[in-house]
């Protein structure tokens, strides 16, 4: 069936303020209710989401992860950050760590898979995707030390896991392909942090950029297009170079935050802009999940849904316990890391693109994962924030 | 959860059509804001004269229809360059600056339905009638927050 | 070749910048973003992503819905009696008085397809608000002449939409058929008013929605999407059962702004939102132009620029005529309403979307390079008209 786009959108759009509405009747987080509507009017039931959206999707989902990133960054304020810096740098390195030679461990000597492939489902694993803890907190209007340190996890393990998927990536090659040896490694870990020095390159060059001609600006108008277009830009160049997105965008904001006094009036702007986005971003993101892979999760998919849960928990409570983060984050953070996505699919997918054979498997896992990851994440982390005691219960 | 009429300010400065515009600002010549103002023809309320509607004497009148064409580019004015004669302050009358449509909530409407119209409409006070559409008070976000920490005990 | 996203931030920075250069040299901001689009587009910088410039009919057709709806909200009593006679009359005729006089110039003289010559025709009144503002701001123009001159550039809009809507409805059908015009007129006719009157009904009815159920909103966010909701859904809904965008938006807006009691927020949020799409649009409508064309105007061409702007000035004189307008207005106006833009060319995209590929191309081109040259003559002859009018006020 052939639905028109603007049609398609303004179904989106006026089914998506429905849930907006009433979904906190359900008690689910609005993102999981955007999600499941998108399911519903995926292709494998309504099939309302025109095929001009679904080809969008990636675009769309690029520009809503620069948004989110965007407005972490603001929380990285230097003397903030001064705070949390320890807590946040120690737990995020051990929960990517953790995840990794738990989930890497366990597929070899448990599952008994080929070294290479458990190194790559390892890698896969230590990925977290920060769009769905986002928006949960702002639902919830969480508030705290625990949301601080979360946000800050879950913006930087970016970082660790680019290194890691390098790394893995090359040696996974090496092992399997019999390509190259330590300079391939050497080159690989190289690469990884090139990707992210670049990232933080771009992100503090443009973030002055902006701070300099701040000031050029006038109208309200004017607001939303200056910082909506850095924005842009700053995607467009970490996708031009391929930088990691999440950082660049992340980066930038931090840097703005830092050298602006007058921060406020930027960041505001998006706010007129960033609700339909979200929307559209979630209501996608359900209707490209395919349901039917969830058959294909098998043994391996099981093993990794549990597994990487259980490095998640595990790695970031010894993270917390080195860096003497109070009791709540030591038992909950893990919890708030459990959102998997498309940061997870776009890893699988380059994955696919290096190894002909197990590709397939790996994607089709991957992608069953995602989908349990996605509607299970976003309940998952509410529950975390509200025991920790971030959330506050209505009176 | 109380009612409007509980909560609001029955004490309300108010003016006419026919007040000048000197004498509007008289009235006020003290404050450090400007409130709200109710414009009222014997108990009956038939417009509001807000911050935005003064400064609209600075700048030269261009038709309405005008604002519903987004894309023309915002007015920057500067206002200390604008000329305004003494004679202003008695020709500029509140019926030519006023606002004849606006919000308004009932003294018998509960305080979450009234702060949702508020926050809906990005106002921070309104003026509340009764059901004959009499002035009988105004009420702001500021009021009902404080009547809630009374309530909770907090002050 | 750039990305989609890298595109579009630089379409918007750049945007940004030549704006405020042009607004130095006191041109509004639309024309900076139509000079931009030509700047990027494919056949000098080339700098647009080609997804982009692919989504042009796209971004055209829901800046359009936008700009339609918040037009709607005029049509209430309340703001139509604050409108005023003069402006009224003057409007309409002088878009009656462009329609008639280029449709019949390109049918008769040039021998055009009558379907081709309504929809040339209907675009023809399209004036730029934008323009006429900037010059009267410039100038701190006052006076009887400068409101009603303003009052009339900003409503036409309005009744070039839907003289617009009704050309074009006609011209889909007329387009189908072979033979002479007045073998198929009458049913033509009535299809063409079928495909209004549906447009205007669904507009209506989606609009007794959106009131109906208004009361749910709770904050500022349900509006927004709320509202951006409504306007693609009607759109969406009048693409799919083949009817006007434009008028069943317009039809939205205008019912939505009778059946509120006040003034409703509805169309302040979408001044928020809005900035980027219409930036978007205005840009791209500049991308679109091909300057290969530029040189081969055309006929048809010269006699649109020929005979456009004596048809809104003799329409406008008329319409003064029977206003009773004071002396001056009825000698000047029409000449205050000579600049054309982005929405003229706006409309053209949509043409070119619903007619047979060489129709809509054909209109396209020229209504893409009158545009340009009425853009650069239309504000001296604004200029000329203000000055004459006497209500240049002190200039420095």
């Amino acid at each position: 069936m052939h639905i028109d786009p603007i049609l398609s959108l303004g179904i989106i759009f006026i089914s998506g303020f429905l849930i907006l509405r009433f979904i906190n009747k359900v008690r689910l987080p609005a993102i999981t209710g955007d999600l499941i509507l998108g399911i519903i009017i995926g292709e494998e039931f309504l099939n309302l989401v025109s095929r001009h959206l679904l080809s969008a999707s990636g675009v769309i989902s690029n520009i809503v992860l620069g948004l989110i990133a965007f407005s972490i960054g603001r929380n990285f304020l230097v003397d903030r950050f001064r705070k949390i810096g320890k807590n946040v740098f120690l737990i995020s390195i051990f929960e990517a760590l953790g995840t990794w030679i738990v989930v890497t461990v366990a597929f070899h000597f448990l599952l008994k898979q080929p070294f290479y492939l458990s190194l790559i489902f390892g890698a896969i694993a230590s990925a977290t995707a920060p769009a769905a803890t986002v928006m949960v907190i702002r639902e919830y209007r969480a508030q705290g030390l625990f949301t601080n340190v979360l946000l800050g996890v879950v913006a930087i393990d970016d970082a660790w896991c680019l290194m890691i998927f390098s790394l893995s990536l090359a040696l996974a090659r090496t092992l399997a392909l019999h390509l190259g040896g330590t300079l391939l490694l050497f080159e690989a870990l190289l690469k990884g942090i090139l990707e992210i020095f670049g990232a933080i390159g771009v992100g503090i060059a443009l973030g002055f950029i902006f701070s300099g001609l701040s000031t050029l600006v006038r109208t309200q108008a004017g607001l939303t297009l200056y910082t909506l277009g850095f924005l842009l830009l700053s995607i467009g160049i970490a996708l031009h170079l391929h930088l990691s997105i999440l950082l660049t965008a992340m980066v930038l904001g931090a840097t703005v935050v830092n050298l602006l006094k007058e921060e406020e009036r930027f960041f505001a702007s998006l706010k007129s802009i960033e609700y339909p986005l979200y929307l559209l971003f979630f209501v996608l993101a359900g209707a490209n999940l395919e349901l039917v892979s969830l058959k294909h999760v098998g043994i391996l998919g099981a093993f990794y849904l549990v597994t990487r849960v259980v490095g998640k928990i595990i790695g970031a409570r010894i993270g917390a316990i080195i860096s003497r983060s109070p009791k709540n984050i030591q038992h909950y953070i893990g919890f708030g890391l459990i959102p998997q996505a498309g940061v997870a699919l776009g890893v699988a997918l380059i994955a696919k693109a290096n190894f002909q054979r197990v590709g397939g498997l790996i994607m089709d896992t991957i992608i069953g994962t995602t989908v349990v990851y996605e509607l299970v994440g976003p309940i998952v982390t509410k529950w975390a924030l509200s025991r920790a005691g971030d959330i506050k219960k209505k009176i | 959860m109380g009612k409007v009429k509980d909560v609001m300010k029955r004490d309300v400065i108010t003016v006419t059509r026919s007040t000048n515009l000197r004498e509007l600002l008289q009235k006020f010549k003290d404050f450090h804001t400007f409130p709200l103002v109710p414009v009222v023809e014997e108990k009956k309320l038939v417009g509001v004269v807000k911050l935005e509607n003064i400064c609209k004497v600075f700048q030269p009148k261009e038709p309405e229809i005008l604002k519903t064409l987004h894309f023309i580019d915002e007015r920057p004015v500067n206002i200390f360059e604008v000329d305004t004669p003494p004679e202003m302050g008695y020709l500029v009358l509140v019926e030519d600056i006023m606002d004849t449509r606006f919000i308004t909530v009932e003294e018998e409407d509960n305080l979450n339905d009234a702060l949702s119209k508020m926050r809906l409409n990005n106002l921070i006070q309104v003026p509340v009638i009764d059901k004959n559409k009499n002035l009988v008070g105004i009420i702001g976000v500021f009021d009902i927050i404080k009547n809630l920490f009374m309530e909770r005990g907090i002050i | 070749m750039l990305n989609v996203i890298l595109s579009l931030g630089l379409i918007i920075i750049i945007g940004l910048l030549s704006s405020r250069i042009f607004n130095k040299i006191k041109l509004p901001s639309v024309t900076a973003y139509i000079v931009c689009g030509i700047l990027m587009g494919p056949y000098i910088l080339n700098l647009i992503s080609k997804n982009v410039l692919n989504a042009s009919g796209l971004v055209s057709n829901i800046a359009l819905s936008f700009i339609a709806f918040s037009l709607g909200q005029n049509f209430t009593l309340y703001r139509l009696r604050r409108i005023g006679k003069s402006v009224f009359a003057i409007s309409i005729g002088e878009v009656l008085g462009a329609f008639i006089i280029v449709t019949l110039s390109v049918w008769l003289l040039l021998g055009k397809p009558f379907y081709v010559a309504i929809v040339i025709g209907a675009i023809a009144p399209a004036t730029a608000p934008a323009a006429v503002v900037m010059i009267t701001r410039e100038y701190r123009a006052k006076g009887t002449f400068t409101d009603t001159l303003l009052g009339v550039v900003a409503i036409d809009d309005a009744w070039g939409i839907i003289l617009f809507a009704f050309s074009l409805a006609l011209a889909k059908t007329v387009a189908g058929t072979h033979g002479g015009v007045f073998a198929t007129l009458f049913p033509d006719l009535l299809h063409g008013f079928m495909e209004v009157f549906g447009s205007l009904f669904l507009g209506f009815i989606l609009g007794g929605i959106f009131s109906y159920f208004f009361r749910f909103l709770k904050t500022p966010a349900h509006l927004l999407i709320y509202v951006i909701g409504f306007i693609l859904l009607t759109g969406g809904l009048s693409i799919e059962f083949n009817l006007s965008v434009l008028l069943s938006n317009m039809m939205l807006g205008a019912t939505v702004a009778n059946l509120s009691k006040t003034e409703n927020r509805a169309f302040e949020i979408l001044k928020g939102f809005d900035p980027p799409i219409y930036l978007l649009f205005f840009v791209l409508a500049g991308a679109n132009l091909e300057i290969a064309n530029l040189t081969e105007l055309g006929l048809t061409g010269i006699i649109y620029v020929l005979t456009r702007l004596p048809g809104e000035m003799l329409g406008a004189f008329l319409g003064a005529l029977v206003s009773k307008a004071e002396k001056r207005i009825k000698k000047y106006i029409g000449l205050g309403l000579a600049p054309q833009a982005g929405v003229a060319i706006g409309l053209a995209l949509l043409a070119k979307a619903y007619l047979p590929k060489d129709a809509g191309e054909m209109i396209l081109s020229t209504i893409i390079v009158t545009t340009v040259i009425y853009e650069l003559i239309g504000p001296p002859l604004v200029r000329i008209a203000l000055e004459r009018a006497g209500e240049i006020g002190s200039s420095d």
